[in-house]
């Protein structure tokens, strides 16, 4: 297990993951609200869409699909 | 069509020198996994970019942690490089992004360590494809996402996207998906393909008739069965419903004219929909490096001009795979071998081997493909009712939150291009460079003009045409051969 801190709450994800698929595994399918405030998530799944930009370890934009947990590491999300 | 640029990139004194191979592979799908063993076999020095942790591309995506299973017998020569063995003369990198291809093949390549530049005579384009976006109401919301998405999530970490899953498109990987989601433990509420009773039994029938495909298709079958996954053929998703996340869907027959029929839709409770219409090919780096592209008419996308060897109008520059056009895992492998052959062929060092009779196996292999090719065109080619789906309120450019409104008002003010529409509105001008929206806004012209989409061109991508991490632009190329049509 990986332990990362979603909005600053620790959770165990497993080993592995990707940003996605821990924040998915924490029950959290909002990963951040566009300009209008509108909520988005996981789309394309594979590095296309840019829907799924997340804030990790302070660092904005961070395709959550692509990049990989590290040992608590912080992901923000709405 | 490379534009005269002042200094080669391959030549430039401002950044350190370009690594060099004989070949580079971009992507290690099994189109270009397939490219780069087959070279690597001849003595040929090859490095293999590829942005994902571990190689396989999109069908044989893998968890991290577990030792890799075995591929199909169709793939067999893939096998080491997927497992990860060490190949003698090929350098595989994974996790790097490549944002850019000069003119002079100059190969930007954005790592854990930044950026890195390098250059080869010989590059093959393996990019893989994308799921075709279906603008409807409800689709931005979270929960909704593309039924390859859903698999990739799926395969690489194990996470199902929701409790209560509908999977809707058309074609065989929504059928897949639905049987990997609903094995791994998803409450799969229905799979709906577009194409009506008839058409659908057509194809399989097809499929059933050619020997190594019936037993792949057999056996999904009775997955979803055993599942008790409900496939129902001719049936949509027209909305998805929700606040913060999908909480439902209005699913409806589609009519004879192809369009769904909301007027006896029914409302199903879901936290999760996969999307999955069809696929297009990656080929905006190829656009950039200045290859030819081909608008398919009957698929409704572009894809990338090749010779029988893979290579494509712009000189040392091969592309296979779904990239290229989309006809799936099989035949991008058998491409990727003729293309690591004619690389070997054009260096003179095909190993002593009889390459003319490989050449022509590898082509009689491409020939005995034709059924599927044939069944996955008319399974993912834009329907016609798809469209209707994207009323005025829905956004088409998910990146700049462009409606269909939008878009309709500038074509209705005079837009006549792709080009003319963006610049007007900005839908394509964000982070994805239009890849999704493009596609629909050429099919909202084609319908206003009543000419073929194809005619308003490709828009012509900028590096990066992926992300480039912090420091990347500073490096951007200074030639940039970009493909105009
Ligand atoms: C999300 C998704 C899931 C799919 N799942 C299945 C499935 O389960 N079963 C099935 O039969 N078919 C599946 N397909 C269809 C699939 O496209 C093909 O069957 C097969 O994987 C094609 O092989 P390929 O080598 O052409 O491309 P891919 O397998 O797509 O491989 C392309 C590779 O190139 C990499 N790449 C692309 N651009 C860049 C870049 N700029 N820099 C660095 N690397 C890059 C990608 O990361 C990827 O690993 C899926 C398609 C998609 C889009
Ligand atoms: S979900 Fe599309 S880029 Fe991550």
């Amino acid at each position: 297990m990986t332990r990362v801190l979603i909005n600053g709450a620790a959770f165990e994800a497993a080993a592995g993951d990707t940003v996605a698929a821990a924040l998915i595994a924490a029950g959290r399918k909002k990963f951040r609200l566009n300009a209008k405030g509108a909520p988005r998530g996981l789309y394309c799944g594979i590095g296309v869409c840019q829907e799924c930009l997340v804030v990790v370890n302070g660092e904005a934009n961070v395709r959550a699909c692509m990049r990989a947990i590290e040992p608590d590491m912080r992901i923000d999300v709405p | 069509m490379s534009e005269p640029s002042a200094q080669p990139d391959a030549e430039r004194t401002d950044l350190p020198h370009a690594e060099r191979a004989d070949l580079i592979v971009i992507g290690a799908g099994p189109g270009g996994l397939a490219a780069a063993a087959r070279a690597a076999a001849c003595g040929i020095s090859v490095v293999l970019l590829d942005e994902h942790r571990l190689p396989g591309g999109q069908i044989f995506r893998r968890p991290l942690a577990l030792p890799a299973p075995a591929v199909p017998d169709y793939a067999r020569s893939i096998q080491a490089l997927y497992r990860g063995d060490a190949v003698p003369d090929l350098s595989y990198r994974p996790d790097h992004t490549v944002w850019a291809i000069s003119g002079d093949n100059v190969v930007y390549a954005a790592g854990p360590e930044g950026t890195r530049r390098l250059t080869a005579p010989h590059i093959v384009l393996a990019t893989g494809a994308y799921e075709w976006p279906v603008p409807m109401p409800g689709w931005t919301l979270p929960g909704v996402m593309t039924a390859g998405g859903a698999q990739s999530l799926l395969k690489a970490s194990g996470r199902v996207a929701g409790q209560r899953v509908l999977v809707a498109g058309a074609g065989p990987l929504i059928l897949q998906a639905a049987a990997q989601l609903a094995e791994a433990g998803a409450q799969v509420v229905a799979v709906l393909d577009a194409a009506p009773a008839a058409e659908w039994w057509a194809s399989a029938a097809r499929i059933l008739a050619h020997p190594s495909l019936a037993g792949e298709g057999l056996s999904l079958l009775a997955r979803l069965r055993a599942k008790r996954v409900p496939v129902k053929r001719g049936w949509t998703v027209v909305q998805m419903l929700g606040t913060e996340a999908v909480a439902g869907a209005l699913v409806a027959p589609v009519g004879a004219d192809g369009r769904a029929r909301r007027d006896v839709g029914e409302f199903i409770q879901v936290d999760a929909v996969c999307l999955g219409f069809g696929l297009i090919p990656s080929v905006e780096l190829a656009a950039l490096r200045g290859c030819a592209l081909d608008f398919a008419p009957a698929l409704g996308v572009w894809g990338v001009r090749r010779d029988p060897g893979m290579a494509t109008s712009a000189a040392g520059v091969y592309a296979v795979g779904d990239g290229a056009a989309v006809h799936g895992a099989r035949r991008a492998v058998i491409e990727g071998r003729i293309a690591g052959l004619a690389v070997a062929q054009s260096l003179g060092r095909t190993g002593g081997r009889d390459a003319a009779r490989e050449m022509a196996a590898l082509h009689k292999g491409l020939a005995r493909l034709r059924p599927l090719d044939r069944y996955l065109a008319s399974a993912f080619r834009p329907r016609t009712g798809l469209l209707d789906l994207a009323e005025d309120g829905v956004v088409v450019c998910r990146c700049e939150d462009v409606t269909a409104r939008t878009v309709r008002n500038e074509i209705g003010n005079g837009a006549r291009t792709l080009h003319e529409v963006k610049t007007s509105c900005r839908a394509g001008m964000g982070n994805c460079q239009g890849r999704n929206c493009m596609p629909t806004i050429a099919r909202m012209l084609a319908a206003a003009t009543g000419e073929s989409p194809g005619t308003f061109g490709y828009p012509k991508p900028r590096p990066p045409v992926r992300p480039c991490g912090a420091t990347g632009l500073s490096l951007a190329p200074a030639s940039p051969s970009g493909n105009t049509r």
